[in-house]
């Protein structure tokens, strides 16, 4: 009776589309595979025009109100700045001064923020807690200190419950006209803003002292204007510093003053740039792959070309700009959309050729950065704590000596600047109805992320149909054999039958402890001194190698003696490699989305075709060999170095390649904290080696 | 025996409110004896001996009710009792020296009220891995009692029937009430899933035959490696909310309960393997 009331059972629909999917699980993967490269190659075509989506922002409606008097007066300030003939030790602290005299000069409030820089730390952990957790270690730096200048200037209708931030990283120590003027502009914005009347937000200006680096300061003044310590700080560092020659004595006051949540933040720089026409960059990836609110960069996006008349652009691959395949793939679509177009007239599909190579590139770039989690600028800092910031960079056409092409510069900068705050100024919550996730294929195109995640689940949708087809296989395989033999050894037999898969999963498991271990190595080779990247790469390679025999050794080999090797174990161990791996890009596709699909594209097709190399020498067909050499070919590209060193070759060229390369990029990962690091470290190296595991399988 | 089973019983009642119900199991252990077989098989064994071929079945069906008859014999109550007698032993001890040490800090009522009230009433609505607290977080005041009868008789519901079916194996009918008392209880947390997937062990010939075992193992590793992200990401970066966090927790209760129903037919259909064994094979005296 139990029998027939399966059979019914399995009867059911869902059921038998399983059992479809299964059977034909190759095709099944073969298809979504190609959907899901095709769907990423796709996405400059269905992007959209960017809109502002927060109708309180209304950019530009307003006309703007900063004149040549707000921009003489940034003019004097540059001119004092430049002026400064000191040296580097007390560079710092008299041009602050200078700062801080016009600042109060002009009503706002002043003070001065100390801060240490950390310099580069290695703590695994910080992965997976928040921002305050990096509590700076007082013993190691106390000897190296900056000073951010920070002014407020507090709304006389607001409440002082939120703020707009400016920040203008400048370097006191190296100087030059290019630092100079961006404090100008915000120096002329800043004298604006203390005379207007529809200021309903505060605004804090910090120049942030960038000499350790433009990310240290805003991300230590971020910390401690977000945590409150409840100590007499303000008594305890006031300081007198002695200047240089002069011997004069200053007393400088240390301390921090808040104003509220900041709902935006704009950072400032000034390049020299080799453009055709004024051009303003942005950049806009934060930690791990998050993005500021698209709002943002739309109303800096229209301001600049609408109001402005400048340029914008945002980073691009300029590699693929003259690659020949985009070339001719944009041409496709040009002809496909072309088609389309013809069949029914209201579908816009079409795009030309021209604008699908830039928004391959744009988009190309755009993945990479996000995947990489490092962020592109001192914005980054502000995403830790959910603020939304860019950073602006102008780069004009001449140098900047000319007094009246600055002045126009100053004008036109200081007025974008305005227009962005009056905008911002206007919302009552915080950004919240644009994307969070998406993808730039320009800077007014984007896709966001309903769009780029199905070429994702198409992607990656074959793994577990794979995997339970070949699990159910192994199934199949084993129990029939056993019916024959006498009673107590059946008992034994068919219970270590049923289990047997979870020799795989150890394997698997003993795999992925190795590659914690080997993502925990570098911080103990990063502290040999005096040590370049090529020997810490080769030593990083031998350890690993070493503790991955050691492992084994231990680990894997007693327990493959009792139960032998039948045919099917390599089945069981590829369908666990699935598994593991499947929940690894998930949960990385939560994490940060654009690293688990560059992830997938490198390693899916291997992690699907991966079958014992002797057993396709065995079958001398055409089909096993081609497969053989398509796993052979993969192998040796999906190992992180080899695939670093092919790409670093195909866009720089083979002959300046150095093996300590490698380590240098992954030093960046690890130093920003980056999740990128952990995939790369426990998900896609494991999965690497027990496919060449599977591949030199024994059978 | 019994002494040591009372004191662990009632040590384990004065922490967690919750191994409370596994007296049944216990009782039934002590009145049967620790190593009696199942009952049900061994009644099958004792008849199929006397009857050769199956013309003689109404014999053996004769033989099976006299038999019956004289079953509750079998159940001796004495270390039972025994046993309940300690317990109460233990349970006044433990009750009086608590009694003695939270003198100052408002008597007993207040000590009941805080560890088994607090167990009970489901005050505290702090994020957790079971499924109470999303929960609670959402009901209105007034149905707050009715409600939070329904979850804790979600639990007291299943005692008798699976004690009724299972109480041939009190030691499985201890790892159930386990499983269900770990996944539905106020505040459950990663151990109590330690304890029972621990005791998972202790039946591995019975639970061979575990359907859908390959993908609850991946499914319970995948879950309990997104849960720790989705509270990152709801409670660190602010990009999700509670619905994540609250999915991931009701994804493992699913696979709990996909666990427990797969593990409860597995034992029976196990026992049924070794009753037609037993049947069609009478001259194997299998032990």
């Amino acid at each position: 009776m139990a029998e027939t009331e399966v059979s019914k059972k399995r009867k059911r629909p869902i059921v038998r589309l399983a059992v479809l999917l299964l059977s034909h699980s190759v095709l099944v993967s073969v298809i979504c595979c190609t959907a899901g490269v095709f769907g990423l190659l796709l996405l400059p075509v269905l992007a959209k025009n960017t809109y502002i989506s927060e109708n309180a922002l209304m950019p530009g409606s307003a006309s703007s109100m900063l004149s040549n008097q707000e921009v003489s007066e940034a003019n004097k300030l540059i001119k004092e700045l430049n002026n400064l003939h000191s040296n580097p030790l007390g560079a710092t602290t008299e041009s602050h001064g200078i700062i801080a005299k016009y600042m109060s000069n002009l009503g706002a409030q002043v003070n001065n923020h100390k801060f240490h820089p950390q310099l580069n730390q290695f703590h695994p952990l910080h992965f997976f807690s928040g921002p305050d957790s990096g509590v700076m270690q007082e013993n190691s730096t106390r000897s190296l200190y900056g000073i951010n200048t920070v002014g407020i200037i507090r709304a006389p209708r607001g409440d002082g419950k939120e703020a707009i931030v400016l920040v203008t990283p400048y370097n006191a120590v190296k100087g030059g006209v290019r630092e100079t003027l961006s404090l100008g502009i915000a120096y002329s914005v800043f004298s604006l803003l203390t005379r207007v009347t529809w200021l309903a937000k505060d605004i804090i200006w910090l120049v942030a002292d960038s000499q350790y680096g433009e990310y240290a300061p805003v991300a230590a003044w971020l910390r401690d204007y977000h945590t409150p310590a409840f100590s007499n700080l303000d008594s305890l560092n006031t300081e007198t510093c002695h200047v240089g020659n002069n011997n004069f004595e200053s007393k400088i006051s240390y301390g921090i003053r808040r104003s509220g949540t900041m709902a935006a933040a704009l950072v400032l720089g000034v390049a020299y740039g080799n453009e055709n026409e004024d051009t303003l960059g942005i950049y806009a990836e934060a930690s791990n792959g998050q993005m500021p609110n698209l709002d943002l960069i739309n109303i800096v996006h229209y301001l600049a070309v609408h109001r402005q008349g400048l340029r914008v652009k945002v980073e691009q691959f300029h590699w693929l700009l003259n690659s020949k395949w985009v070339k001719s793939l944009g041409e496709v679509f040009e002809s496909l959309g072309k088609m389309v177009k013809t069949l029914n007239p209201d579908w816009k599909l079409g795009i030309s050729a021209a604008d699908y190579v830039e928004g391959a590139a744009t988009l190309a770039s755009s993945l990479y950065h996000q995947a990489l989690g490092v962020p592109t600028g001192p914005h980054g800092a502000f995403r830790d704590y959910q603020v939304d910031a860019i950073t602006l960079e102008f780069s004009l056409r001449i140098s900047f000596d000319r007094l009246d092409r600055r002045n126009d510069f100053l004008l036109h900068g200081g007025r974008l600047i305005e227009g962005v705050i009056r905008s911002v100024n206007n919302l009552l919550e915080k950004f919240h109805q644009s994307f969070f996730l998406y993808l730039l294929t320009s800077p007014s195109k984007f896709v966001s992320v309903g769009v780029y995640m199905i070429a994702f689940a198409l992607l990656v949708a074959p793994l577990p149909v794979v995997a339970a087809s070949l699990y159910a296989k192994t199934l199949d395989l084993n129990p029939t054999s056993e019916k024959d033999k006498s009673a107590t050894s059946n008992e034994l037999g068919s219970v270590l039958q049923s289990w047997k898969w979870l020799n795989s999963v150890k394997t698997v498991f003993v795999v992925h402890f190795w590659g914690a271990t080997v993502s925990l190595l570098p911080y103990f080779i990063s502290q040999i001194p005096d040590s370049d990247p090529t020997t810490n790469f080769s030593v990083w390679i031998l350890l690993s190698i070493l503790s991955l025999e050691i492992l084994r050794w231990i680990l894997v080999s007693p327990s493959s003696h009792i139960y032998g090797l039948p045919q099917g174990e390599w089945a069981t161990l590829k369908s666990a490699t699935i598994s593991s791996f499947f929940i690894g890009l998930g949960l990385m596709s939560v994490i940060n989305f654009a690293t688990a699909e560059i992830g997938a594209l490198l390693m899916v097709p291997m992690a699907l075709m991966a079958h014992p190399l002797k057993l396709d020498v065995r079958g001398q067909s055409l089909r096993s060999i081609l497969r053989m050499i398509c796993n052979l070919v993969l192998g040796v590209i999906s190992f992180p170095p080899a695939t670093f060193f092919v790409f670093k070759g195909v866009i720089e060229g083979f002959s300046g390649i150095n093996a300590g390369d490698f380590w240098n990029w992954v030093e960046s990962l690890w130093a920003w904290n980056s999740a990128t690091y952990l995939y790369i470290g426990m998900v896609h190296l494991p999965c690497w080696v027990l496919c060449v595991q599977i591949l030199l399988h024994p059978c | 025996l019994a002494p040591l089973a009372a004191f662990g019983w009632v040590m384990g009642t004065h922490l967690s409110l919750y191994p409370g119900v596994l007296i049944i199991p216990l009782i039934l252990l002590l009145g049967n004896g620790p190593d009696a077989p199942p009952r049900k098989l061994f009644l099958q064994r004792r008849c199929s001996k006397g009857g050769k071929n199956p013309s003689s079945d109404s014999s053996c069906q004769e033989e099976e009710l006299f038999n019956q008859s004289k079953l509750p014999i079998t159940f001796s109550w004495k270390p039972v009792i025994h046993f309940l007698f300690w317990a109460s032993i233990w349970s006044v001890y433990v009750l009086v020296l608590c009694g003695i040490s939270v003198k100052q800090n408002g008597g007993m009522l207040e000590m009941f009220k805080s560890t088994y009230g607090f167990i009970l009433t489901v005050e505290d609505l702090s994020p957790n891995i079971g499924v109470l607290w999303y929960f609670f977080a959402e009901v209105f005041e007034f149905f707050r009692n009715f409600f939070l009868i329904v979850f804790h008789m979600n639990i007291l519901v299943m005692i008798l029937p699976l004690a009724i079916r299972l109480n041939h194996r009190p030691c499985f009918l201890a790892f159930v009430y386990i499983a269900i008392s770990s996944m539905l209880k106020s505040y459950p947390s990663v151990g109590d899933s330690a304890l029972y997937l621990g005791l998972l062990g202790w039946f591995v010939f019975e639970l061979a035959d575990l359907q859908f075992s390959f993908f609850l193992f991946w499914g319970c590793v995948g879950v309990s490696l997104l849960s720790p992200v989705m509270h990152n990401l709801w409670i660190w970066r602010g990009t999700g909310n509670a619905n994540f966090y609250y999915a991931t927790a009701m994804a493992f209760a699913c696979f709990q309960i996909v666990l427990v129903v797969e593990s409860v037919s597995a034992i029976l259909n196990y026992d049924r393997k070794l009753r037609k064994l037993s049947v069609t094979k009478p001259v194997d005296g299998k032990s």
